[in-house]
């Protein structure tokens, strides 16, 4: 039976409704509880005044309070900047939330722990605030990690900033991202006066060329380590630099690029310089005559030093006037040097170098060290040239325009260089005063052999003459044979005083118009024995004394005085038999008439390379013949 | 001690309380005795009969009135509460209370704040009235009166800490006083308690 009336009924399920609503409040509650227990984040919730309601466990944990020490007071006096956390609460307020401000808390212990705070205001269905959460977030070792990075960064800085190099870091886009102290310092002394940080290095380098941006194309493309020696424009000055560029990775990729420039301009320039001194060193003894080698010394000094206005000055030993040896000057005025106390004779009396500028120079008018004279330049360098103790000149550069062109270690460069100029002066001083010695003696050696064969023509009138013929004669053929000039001149002189033993053959014998009898012939026969015994002492270049005495040899051994045969027959004196022989046999003589000079050409070449050397009789033949060579 | 005389005039109490009444109880035990403090209050229950676990009781469930006035009473005798530490008591209840969490709105005193006292009673006990007879914002006092609750005189003692709590939780760096001026178990018709700030 069922005794449940409506209202029963009713009452019923009012009372099922209630406590399955009931079951769900508590399901709330323990998902609420839970939420609060394991939150990770610590988290407080407040009041609208700031009185803290509840935290959460990990809240304790954080601030080392118990909930009951936490909840009742304010949060406030949990903040050691409270500045901060009123800022914080007016603009929660505001704007009903607040994301990750950054503060510091002390916790129980007094110690301070820095926390990203943010809230949200909790409001009830009538948008009345009621309260809201504050979660802060422990960051102390992100506080930690960003000091020790400090740190790192600053020591890292230190360590950038010590280094003498110019270092640099770019990104992708080639702006600079940073730089250090040495290479904000070379920018400042070199007049650049913008902050590099955030430029393109395109404006702060003057890179032009694709090949310099290029090469950090690369390094980002590649991811490898790029050295290069490149030449950096900065304002107005050009450096040569050794410079690194290093990679550093973001995981795969390259995220910039750090640059160190290592300026190796002056160990370039160095190195240029020992280059360039070498090389003079080295021609400086190859050179034929002064001009050239002052040519040389401008030429490769210009690779080092400004030579746009060069000259060298001598002094002469004998007057002592100094003259231009060598001049080349942008303006043309390079005739003569302007006499009287100069920069030029001060360097030259005073034996020492000289670097000044236009100033420098009108003081020096002004002190009367040098006289009044037109000062175009805007810098002048000279230095002495010295010779053992004795100053022989100077070297002089200047320039009309920059007066900075030059330097003290430009004025060593000169100094060294002057020496070899100095050295090299006097070498070919010395060579030219050899050389004027030796063609006197030359001169006075072919005198002596003219006055030689002089005496001889006195005593044999038919000869007369024929020695000068056969020297001509024999030059010709020893010219067509290709002997050098020094042979040549050899054969000349040996051709002129050949018949020099002919003096101690008596006059009567020489001039008799009648053939000889034997003794006599054997007299005539003594004399290249007697030429040589003549000859021999003199000291001449070329064998003389041999040509003389075999210069009646013949190749087959028949001649005299030692009837050698052709293998030990000079060449000269077998040239000077051919000759001898054609004109002795074109001429007239006491005992027969002269020949034409085709029967005696007939004659050599019927004994050619029996009685005369093959080759001399060809060349012979070929100059009367060919060459038309004449006798007289 | 609780003697069984008391016992029985106490379980004939009528009436219900949130959970949450009696979970802030066993926080505050935790809080000053630890887990083991807790544990000797559950055997005192035991031993009375009555057997309690704290852990299973819910903020929002409705229990007997009775079990609020216990979980005192036993506290009181296990660790030999004074008068005054029933005050602290109180007084540190609601730093536990889910329901003063949840649900009490902090505007201040004022006249609307003064209105959602009853309500705010209500959502605690299922017996008894409470409401702000006197509220005055610029004196600094507010008076309040519960009516129809003659339960027990231990909270008489929890209440004064209990309402000075609430109060201080409108208030920043102020100190806040409370009194209980009548006392139904002193012949008033109502409990009243005055409650000052500076």
């Amino acid at each position: 039976m069922n005794t449940a009336s409506p209202g029963n009924n009713k009452t019923a399920k009012e009372t099922q409704r209630l406590m399955h609503l009931e079951h769900d409040l508590f399901a709330l509650e323990r998902y609420i509880n839970d939420i609060w227990r394991f939150l990770p984040v610590p988290v407080a919730y407040l009041n609208p005044l700031g009185i803290i309601l509840d935290v959460s466990h990990s809240f304790e944990g954080l601030l080392g309070h118990k909930k009951e020490e936490l909840v009742g007071g304010t949060l406030l006096g949990l903040f050691a900047e409270k500045e901060r956390i009123k800022q914080i609460q007016d603009i929660t307020l505001k704007k009903s939330r607040v994301c990750d401000h950054e503060c510091v808390v002390r916790n129980k212990a007094g110690e301070t722990i820095p926390v990203n705070v943010s809230t949200l205001i909790r409001k009830d269905e009538r948008n009345d605030t009621i309260g809201y959460f504050v979660a802060l977030v422990d960051i102390s070792q992100r506080v930690s990690a960003e000091q020790a990075l400090d740190v790192s960064e600053s020591q890292y800085r230190a360590t950038l900033d010590s280094i003498g190099d110019g270092i640099h870091v770019v990104d992708k886009n080639l702006h600079i991202v940073m730089v250090n102290e040495a290479l904000r310092r070379r920018l400042r002394d070199l007049g650049v006066d913008i902050e590099p940080v955030g430029k393109s290095i395109r404006d702060v380098f003057r890179l032009s060329s694709p090949e310099a941006t290029s090469d950090y194309q690369s390094v980002f493309e590649n991811g490898e380590l790029l050295v290069s020696e490149e030449s950096v424009k900065v304002g107005n000055r050009e450096f040569i630099c050794e410079v690194r560029k290093i990679p550093i990775f973001d995981g795969p990729d390259v995220r910039q690029v750090v640059t160190v420039i290592h300026d190796i301009t002056a160990r370039k320039r160095e190195e240029q310089i020992k280059t360039v001194l070498y090389k003079i060193s080295s021609e400086v003894n190859t050179v034929k005559d002064l001009h050239e080698l002052f040519e040389l010394i401008r030429k490769h000094l210009g690779a080092i030093i400004d030579t746009t206005n060069f000259f060298i000055a001598l002094r002469n030993k004998a007057d002592r006037a100094v003259s231009l040896a060598y001049s080349v000057d942008e303006r043309g005025d390079s005739e003569s040097l302007p006499q009287g106390r100069t920069l030029t004779s001060y360097v030259i009396e005073n034996n020492r170098s000289l670097l000044v500028t236009e100033n420098d120079i009108r003081q020096m008018k002004r002190s009367g060290e040098i006289e009044s004279i037109d000062v175009p330049f805007k810098v002048w360098l000279g230095v002495p040239l010295r010779a053992k103790d004795e100053v022989i000149g100077a070297l002089v550069v200047s320039n009309n325009h920059d007066p900075t062109v030059y330097t003290r270690k430009d004025m060593e460069i000169l100094e060294f260089v002057s020496e070899q100029v100095a050295a090299a002066v006097e070498r070919k001083r010395a060579d030219d005063e050899v050389q004027q010695t030796l063609r006197r003696l030359k001169n006075t050696s072919t005198s002596i052999i003219f006055t030689m064969a002089k005496i001889l023509e006195l005593r044999d009138p038919y000869t007369a003459g024929h020695q000068q013929r056969v020297a001509r004669l024999a030059c010709a053929i020893a010219r067509e044979l290709g002997l050098t000039e020094e042979q040549v001149d050899g054969i000349f002189m040996a051709a002129l005083i050949h018949d020099i033993g002919k003096i101690y053959v008596p006059a009567e014998i020489l001039n008799r118009p009648a053939r000889l009898n034997e003794t006599e012939m054997d007299l005539v026969k003594t004399h290249p024995s007697i030429g040589y015994d003549i000859v021999k002492e003199i000291d001449f270049a070329q064998p003389v004394d041999r040509i003389v005495v075999q210069h009646h040899e013949r190749i087959d051994g028949s001649g005299y005085p030692n009837g050698i045969d052709g293998s030990s027959i000079i060449l000269e004196a077998r040239i000077l038999a051919v000759a001898d022989v054609v004109e002795a046999m074109a001429s007239h003589r006491p005992y027969r008439p002269a020949l034409s000079i085709d029967e005696a050409l007939s004659e050599i070449e019927k004994y050619r390379n029996t009685l005369y050397d093959t080759r001399v009789v060809d060349a012979c033949l070929k100059i009367f013949r060919d060459n038309n060579f004449k006798l007289d | 001690m609780i003697t069984r005389a008391e016992f029985q005039d106490i379980i004939k109490l009528e009436g219900q309380a949130r959970g949450s009444t009696l979970n802030t109880d066993a926080a505050y035990v935790e809080s000053q005795e630890g887990k083991e403090g807790l544990h000797k209050v559950e055997a005192a229950f035991r031993q009375l009969g009555y057997p309690v676990e704290y852990k299973h009781i819910k903020d929002m469930g409705w229990y007997p009135i009775c079990l609020r006035v216990l979980s005192l009473r036993v506290i009181q005798d296990v660790f030999g509460l004074k008068p005054m530490d029933l005050r602290t008591m109180g007084d540190t209840a609601p730093k536990f209370s889910f329901l003063v969490k949840v649900f009490m709105k902090f505007t201040g005193v004022s006249e609307l704040a003064a209105r959602r006292v009853p309500g705010y009673w209500r959502m605690h006990y299922s017996v008894g009235d409470m409401c702000a007879s006197e509220v005055n914002g610029q004196a600094g006092y507010v008076i309040v009166q519960l009516t129809d609750f003659k339960t027990h005189q231990i909270l008489c003692r929890y209440f004064e800490g209990y309402f000075r709590r609430l109060l201080q939780f409108s208030f920043v760096d102020q100190d806040v006083e409370i009194r209980e001026t009548k006392c139904m178990f002193k012949g008033d018709p109502h409990h009243e308690y005055r409650i000052t700030w500076k």
